[in-house]
């Protein structure tokens, strides 16, 4: 250890780590009180009394200020006389000549004034430069500021190695008296770093720095803050900075890779794709596993996907759509806080067992108006293509199918050696159809405002942000984005601190183009007709012999247009000193259109009759409103400090939603107007009401920085369940022992600074299980049309008021420890979480009319798993500093119990014991020596292939993922570098090759990797013979390799996923320029992945789903 | 002094948490889905009371060929002689091989569960009627006697496709899960009892407008078909006669007109209810006629051969397309299939019962009775309309095993490819065996009942399999 310091030139260090670890010791009550009762210590007053007891000096003073004053007899003798002649002194002044140099000091709560001998001094360390002086009792007064000189009102001031110490004031000022001399005071804030300063003269500016140091950062979590340091629970920040590094647009692909625990995977690479966001695993079996959205207190929606209507952005391996957080600007975001454990989320009750991902947005910041500008221009490519056969091999490949198929290649449509490709089109064309599709650039431009600022009292923030991303699809294609954000917000702090008020509004808009259909055309033969003829029209033909156009699908159009609506209003009233009531209140209100199109001209005039195009239209709203007043109560006892906090939640949500089709348009160009469709007829309407009301509490108890607990609970009222069933209760346990401040630890493991054993144990639950589940309703909703102008209603469900809400049980236990002045911080978490009551549809004989009721049956789902993340300060040198973070994760998924599964078609998806992801299906023993065809292993040994024969060959769990992230600085040069890292099982290319027919062989393209084909008798070889048919010896033997572990790949991948280089000008001469910041950078996304994967990328791994875009912008960034 | 506030402080404390029970009980209700009605409060006014009702109607019409819906016709076309699939990968094969296996999706969602929805709902709307007293007499009636019938009929097909099913009539699925299968006997006399209540609580007239809702008649109409099926030639001659006779009804002389939404001769036809479709038959039966898609279902040869010279339905009921120099033959009785065009019109609707029918029911029930003229004559009128040389004419001296035969032969090419006649007509003839084995390569005896499920005996083990499917 000495050696590293030594190398760090950096001896003196010792001296004063071992001082942070004294000082950290917290001392007993020493927190002088709010702000009315510190202005009655304050008030000034004229004092001229002889030789009266302090008992009548007491009055005196009360009268005056409406103090009272406590003391121990014992101690404290008011009988004794005094004597005191001062004009225009402060109270405190006033008790210090009093009493001050006798060694008294006072605590005040409520308007009480307790006085106390100071308490028996710690032992001090042998090397404490603060020295006992006899007798002599020294004031010691002073002022605690950030960096920007604004006043830090609640700081802890205290002496080095004591418990002696005080509080600042609303004024940031502090004062207290002590007969040591010599002093270093120790000042704590929460969010800012601690100094050690050491007391020179009588008047002492202390100035603390915003805390870089993780430990001590501002921590969000559920209904306040906290800090790394002190926190029982399991909660992961992601910064705005590290957020705004990542040229995203939607929030959640910036959190990819930097929380332990957190998997968050994109759908595909089309503009607004959705993400699946899982934090721990999948808890449920059947129902949401979503993770709980709270953006500024308010719920946001909790679902993956927000559209109504497929596009392309659907066409994936797990459904994919839309996000509903497109129309959130990132730059807006402060940070975003992900609650894992049930000590962070059981406060949440039923919402709280997948998670939470707390989003805090941008407040102004107190100082001079600055207006911040934000420019980057961008260009998206999809990484990987070029990989597909050339025409030659293509051809080559075609050949040597029909001659393993026993044929010969012939012109007679519908025959088997049907050969269009090598005897009927033109033998030179030669078009890679997958560049020509998905191998444009996207252009990215975005444009971001922010104006800032604010005075004491009242702060403000404007920003305003626009966005257009284009496609990769060929340009003449048209599909861009469009998005452009506004957010407002204004704090208010009274100057008396009693009244606080915030307010927020953002509102959102996007548009968003696409096409629905496939990317299939992306492996037409090369010389396939088309795309277009020569006054622009489709080709379907060539001499006769047609082809579905490859970019037909390109000319269905599919429009998305939302609007959002946010805002959030927080009210506080500081009652007295310790007690605060909080009323938060917020809304929600998301709105979308969808129109997609299906045009004449994407029609095939040969299989296709319709001369006529459809559309279809989606409406959406979403509304939700809640209202959460809350009462705080905080206050630092002798024993401990105690926060308690009490409130009450209503919440309201509702959705609406309703598909209308239009047939028979004459005119292509109209398909987005319904009134021009000939027929028009409503497909599907969907309307809910979501109400949810709670009673939540929170105790954390806090021992001297040492022992913490924190206790929560939850009573819960949802309106998804019957009547009987909607209430519950849930509630959580969770404790730290920073081990790091016991004495024995400090003594012998000089190298620890900070050392922390947590746990927490609780139960919260899962309600993502739809509305009105348990009525037996009647519905309209599939039969929309009438009966003889009658509505017809339908049996839509049995009445079941007998479920209620899934049931998370979580145990979580964690290490963290500060090594070297905390350079080195890790966190070490084993999870397990126990989700049972599981509502299933319990399955029923069709008898009764039901394939199945809805129970809350014997299933249980259990997530256990490893975390472990670390940050570290590798070197700082000079102007030159690295550091680097990184984490991993270790998750595993099992489905414990199922009782009777085998009754169920889920038996063939779920094997009690494996993870809910299992595989189950055919295994394959490889491609046949002999005929060059996979095999597969027929279980039951009955002859045949099917379901009896699947068996678990694997699972789709990542069986590990992380990130790596470095940052090297000099001066204003930056460079980050962000690296993420998984292992898991997923489909590769040959998944959607058999799936959609295109065996390698057949009248599609292929790409290269095809070429390690059998070809001869004793071939050893991965992938099967070419061959131009479907069925073969009797089975499709397509159908059969799809459903077979033949077409998954375990693969480890590591992802350049960000990199970003910027460059701050120096300080001087932006202040030369009349700004006060230029910064440009240079950032990249997904640019590189290091793969074996035979697709386009494991992260997208159905090969037709668009994958996601390799981005590079380049940006500047000027603050006014 | 604080003891002696507390008990006070209690009673508030208590009054304050019982408030905020309720009022907490209050703050998290919605009420009612708007999306659906409460199963109480839809039988409490005579308009969501029909709504359920014709919600029967509905479920049956949607695009699915299920049971009622062209399933049957389709399923019971292939296992019999009539049509065959022009694909070979389609999952309906197993239907003309007549090998349907215990775990065929078609066969359990198609058939079996679609035909206890309808059961599930039409017992649930008995059993609302039945319960309210909100409703007026004349629609209670009207609904109750429109349920009996639509169960009836469900039950009518479905005991034909598998044999013993369980006899579901109330609708608490915790019984009804158990339930074992019923003798068919059983079923027959439930059925029986149906409809005599449904001719006893329905009038003459049809509901709304056209005759897509159950009358009198229909119901009357469906208990001349049960009675010829129990061979219960008296009862069936006299049923028959009743709708023959009972006014509203003639034979279209036009065989085109036969399956229009205004056919005279229809007793009861199913409204099309999905966009884009007029019935389901039309919508799998009848081919693109541009391009060289092939139809997907084909008549047999041997229902083609079945026709006399000079037929006029081989003209006006079966159609033809050329694919590839290849012609292929298809049911078109119904001309319209999906179109989502502008000019779309709903002028075909789904014949459930029809004159034609109960002429020929009547005609076999007289045969039987050895009223060989009043056979020949109703036999006649069918064979005069498709253009034939009447028996009266030709033979009159017919003997009476020719003249059933030829009542038989008229049934297959009158009724081919409607609600499965040929199928039940092999098997309550018991002739299937000895026609099928040489038609059909895999013929078993045991062929005549389809399979019960496999999951339903799984998830209720008081079901048996039906003989052969083990």
């Amino acid at each position: 250890m000495k050696k590293f310091l030594a190398a760090n030139g950096a001896g003196y260090v010792v001296l004063c780590l071992l001082f942070l670890l004294r000082a950290s010791i917290p001392t007993n009550a020493q927190t002088q009180g709010p702000s009315d009762v510190n202005e009655m210590l304050n008030k000034r007053m004229d004092l001229t009394v002889s030789n009266k007891s302090l008992k009548t000096i007491f009055k005196l003073i009360s009268s005056t200020t409406g103090l009272r004053f406590v003391a121990s007899t014992s101690q404290l003798d008011v009988t004794d006389h005094y004597s005191i002649d001062v004009k225009d002194y402060s109270v405190t002044q006033i008790l210090i000549e009093l009493l001050g140099r006798q060694g008294f000091t006072w605590t005040v709560r409520g308007n009480v004034v307790v006085f106390s001998r100071s308490g028996p001094l710690l032992p001090f360390p042998p090397n404490s430069i603060a020295k006992m002086n006899s007798g002599k009792m020294n004031v010691i007064t002073g002022i605690v500021m950030d960096e920007k000189e604004g006043k830090l009102p609640g700081a802890t001031v205290r002496v080095s190695g004591t418990n002696l110490g005080a509080t600042t004031d609303e004024t940031g000022r502090f004062s207290f008296m002590t007969e040591l001399e010599d002093l270093v005071l120790y000042t704590t804030y929460t969010g800012y770093v601690p100094v050690e300063t050491v007391v020179n003269g009588d008047s002492i500016r202390i100035k603390l720095a915003r805390a870089n140091n993780i430990l001590d950062e501002t921590v969000v979590m559920a209904y306040g803050l906290t800090t790394r340091r002190t926190k029982t629970g399991s909660i992961g920040k992601v910064s705005s900075a590290e957020i705004s590094r990542q040229p995203v647009a939607n929030v959640l692909g910036a959190l990819e890779g930097r929380i332990p625990g957190l998997a968050v995977t994109p759908s595909s690479g089309v503009n607004g794709t959705s993400f699946s966001v899982q934090i721990r695993g999948r808890n449920s079996f059947a129902n949401g596993s979503d993770p709980l959205y709270i953006i500024d207190g308010v719920p946001y929606i909790s679902s993956k996907t927000i559209n109504l209507l497929g596009s392309i952005a659907v066409q994936n391996f797990d459904a994919g759509g839309i996000s509903p957080f497109n129309n959130l600007n990132k730059e807006d975001i402060e940070s975003i806080e992900i609650l894992k454990d049930a000590d962070a989320t059981a406060i949440y009750g039923s919402r709280g067992a997948n998670g939470v991902v707390l989003i805090t947005t941008k407040r102004g910041k107190e100082g001079k108006a600055s207006l911040q500008v934000k420019v980057n221009q961008g260009i998206g490519k999809v990484p990987g293509l070029g990989n597909l056969l050339s025409k030659e091999e293509y051809m080559a490949m075609r050949k040597e199918a029909f001659a393993n198929d026993g044929l010969t290649a012939d012109n007679r449509e519908g025959s088997a050696g049907y050969a269009p490709d090598l005897l009927i089109w033109d033998q030179n064309r030669n078009r890679d159809w997958q560049k020509y599709i998905i191998g444009g650039t996207a252009n990215i431009t975005n444009l971001n405002l922010a104006l800032n600022g604010g005075s004491k009292v009242f702060q403000y923030r404007l920003s305003g942000s626009l966005l257009k991303s284009t496609s990769v699809f060929p340009d003449d294609m048209d599909m861009p984005y469009l998005r452009g954000t506004g957010d407002a917000s204004v704090t208010y702090l009274s100057k008396n601190k009693k009244l606080s008020f915030d307010l927020s509004g953002k509102y959102g808009k996007d548009r968003n183009q696409m096409f629905v259909g496939t990317l299939l055309g992306t492996m037409a033969p090369p010389n396939a007709p088309g795309p277009k003829d020569g006054n622009g029209k489709l080709v379907w033909a060539e001499n006769g012999a047609e082809y579905d156009n490859p970019i037909a699908d390109l000319y269905r159009k599919y429009t998305m247009k939302t609007g959002n609506l946010l805002g959030s209003m927080k009210l506080g009233y500081r009652i007295v000193d310790s007690l605060s009531f909080l009323l938060s209140a917020g809304i929600n209100r998301y709105r979308d259109n969808e129109n997609s199109q299906f045009p004449t001209i994407a029609r095939n005039p040969d299989s296709d009759s319709a001369s006529f195009g459809a559309a279809t239209f989606g409406t959406q709203e979403i509304k939700s409103y809640i209202v959460e007043p809350q009462v705080d109560y905080t206050n630092t006892f002798k024993f401990g400090k105690i926060s308690a906090l009490i409130g009450t939640t209503w919440q309201y949500s509702s959705n609406t939603n309703m598909v209308l089709d239009g047939r028979g348009y004459t005119d292509d160009s109209k398909l987005d107007e319904l009134s021009a469709a000939a027929t028009t007829s409503l497909t599907g309407k969907y309307s809910s009401k979501y109400k949810y009301a709670a009673l939540f509490g929170r105790v954390i108890y806090n021992y001297k920085d040492r022992y913490i607990v924190n206790f929560s609970a939850r009573r819960d009222g949802s309106s998804r369940f019957g009547p009987g069933r909607r209430w519950s209760n849930f509630g959580s346990v969770g404790g730290a022992w920073l081990f790091s401040n016991e004495g024995f630890v400090q003594n012998n493991l000089e190298f620890l600074d900070y050392g922390k054993l947590r746990g927490s144990y609780g139960i919260s639950g899962n309600d993502q299980i739809g509305d009105y589940r348990y009525l037996d309703t009647w519905s309209s909703n599939n039969f929309p049309g009438t009966y003889q102008n009658n509505l017809p209603m339908i049996p839509a469900a049995l009445f079941n008021p007998n479920f209620s809400w899934e049931r998370s049980k979580k145990i979580e236990t964690a290490l963290e420890l500060g090594f070297w002045d905390n350079k080195i911080i890790t966190t070490l978490a084993y999870f397990n979480s126990t989700n049972d009551k599981q509502i299933i549809a319990f399955r029923l004989p069709s008898q009764t009319g039901f394939m199945n009721v809805i129970k809350n049956e014997g299933v249980i789902v259990k997530n256990t798993g490893w975390e472990f993340d670390m940050t570290a300060e590798i070197m700082k040198r000079y102007h030159f500093s690295w550091r680097m973070n990184a984490n991993i994760t270790f998750p595993k998924n099992k489905l414990v119990a199922f009782p009777d599964l085998d009754n169920y078609t889920y038996a063939l998806y779920y094997s009690v014991g494996y993870p809910l992801n299992v595989l189950k299906l055919y295994h394959s023993t490889g491609v046949d020596k002999t005929d060059g065809l996979y095999k597969f292993e027929d279980v039951n040994k009955d002859g045949s292939l099917s379901f009896p024969d699947f068996r678990n060959v694997g699972d789709l769990d990542p069986k590990f993922y992380g990130g790596i992230g470095n940052t090297f600085q000099y001066r204003g040069l930056r460079l980050d570098v962000f690296l993420t890292f998984r292992k898991q099982t997923v489909p590769n290319y040959f998944y959607a090759a058999f799936f959609n027919y295109f065996t390698p062989g057949v009248l599609s393209n292929q790409p290269k990797w095809v070429l390690d084909r059998w070809q001869h008798p004793d071939d050893q070889s991965k992938i099967q013979r070419f061959i131009t048919t479907n069925e073969l010896n009797g089975q499709l033997q397509n159908f059969l390799t799809w459903q077979s572990d033949a077409v998954y790949e375990n693969n480890f991948y590591v992802k350049i996923k960000n990199v970003s280089l910027s460059y701050s000008l120096d300080a001087k001469l932006v202040k030369r320029m009349r700004l006060s910041g230029l910064r440009c950078y240079l950032q990249g996304h997904n640019l590189l992945t290091l793969t074996r994967y035979k697709g386009l990328d494991p992260e997208t791994p159905y090969y037709f789903s668009l994958p996601t875009l390799r981005i590079v912008t380049v940006g500047l960034e000027l603050v006014l | 002094m604080f003891y002696n506030k507390f008990p006070k402080m209690k009673r508030y404390f208590i009054i304050i948490l019982a408030f905020y029970a309720i009022a907490c009980n209050k703050l998290i209700d919605v009420g009612d889905s708007e999306n659906s009605v409460n199963g109480k409060k839809i039988f409490s006014h005579d308009s969501s009371a029909l709504s359920a009702v014709t919600g029967i109607y509905a479920r049956i019409m949607v695009s699915f060929p299920g049971l009622l819906n062209g399933g049957l016709t389709i399923c019971a076309g292939l296992s019999a002689d009539e049509i065959q699939s022009n694909s070979s990968s389609n999952s309906m094969q197993e239907f003309y091989t007549n090998s349907i296996s215990t775990t065929s999706n078609f066969n359990r969602l198609y058939l079996w569960y679609y035909g206890y929805t309808l059961i599930y709902q039409a017992n649930a709307c008995i059993e609302g009627i039945l319960n309210s007293n909100s409703l007026s007499e004349n629609v209670s009636n009207q609904l109750l006697g429109e349920c009996y019938f639509l169960r009836s009929l469900t039950y009518f097909h479905m005991i034909q496709l598998f044999g013993a099913v369980p006899l579901v009539i109330s609708t608490d699925y915790e019984v009804n899960a158990g339930l074992k299968r019923t003798p068919t006997n059983e079923i027959f006399s439930q059925i029986k009892e149906d409809l005599l209540k449904s001719t006893g609580l329905l009038n003459e007239n049809y509901p709304g407008n056209n005759r897509v809702r159950v009358n009198k008649w229909a119901a009357k109409a469906l208990l001349a078909k049960l009675y010829l099926y129990e061979g219960d030639w008296t009862d069936a001659e006299s049923a028959s006669g009743q709708v023959i006779n009972a006014g509203p009804y003639s034979l279209e002389k036009d065989l085109n007109r036969v399956f229009l939404y205004d056919s005279k001769e229809a007793i009861l036809q199913f409204l099309p209810y999905e966009n884009g479709y007029n019935t389901s038959e039309g919508a799998q039966f009848v081919p693109n006629p541009n391009g060289t898609s092939l139809p997907q279902y084909s008549l047999t040869e041997y229902l083609l051969g079945t026709f006399e010279t000079g037929d006029k339905r081989a003209t006006n009921w079966i159609g033809k397309k050329t694919v590839n120099g290849l012609v292929y033959t298809f049911p078109y009785k119904y001309k319209l299939r999906i179109n989502f065009g502008p000019t779309y019109a709903i002028t075909e609707y789904a014949m459930v019962l029809r004159l034609g029918e109960q002429y020929l029911i009547r005609a076999e029930a007289k045969a039987h009775l050895n009223d060989r003229a009043g056979a020949i004559i109703d036999l006649d009128s069918i064979r005069n309309r498709a253009g034939l040389p009447l028996i009266a004419q030709t033979n009159p001296g017919i003997d009476n095993n020719s003249l059933l035969e030829a009542i038989q032969k008229e049934r297959q090419t009158e009724l081919f490819t409607e609600w499965g006649a040929r199928w039940f007509d092999l098997k309550r003839n018991k002739t299937a065996a000895s026609v099928l084995i040489s038609r059909k390569p895999s013929w078993k005896d045991t062929d005549t009942l389809y399979p019960v499920p496999d999951p339903e005996i799984k998830l209720n083990p008081g079901l048996t399999q039906n003989p052969g499917y083990n």
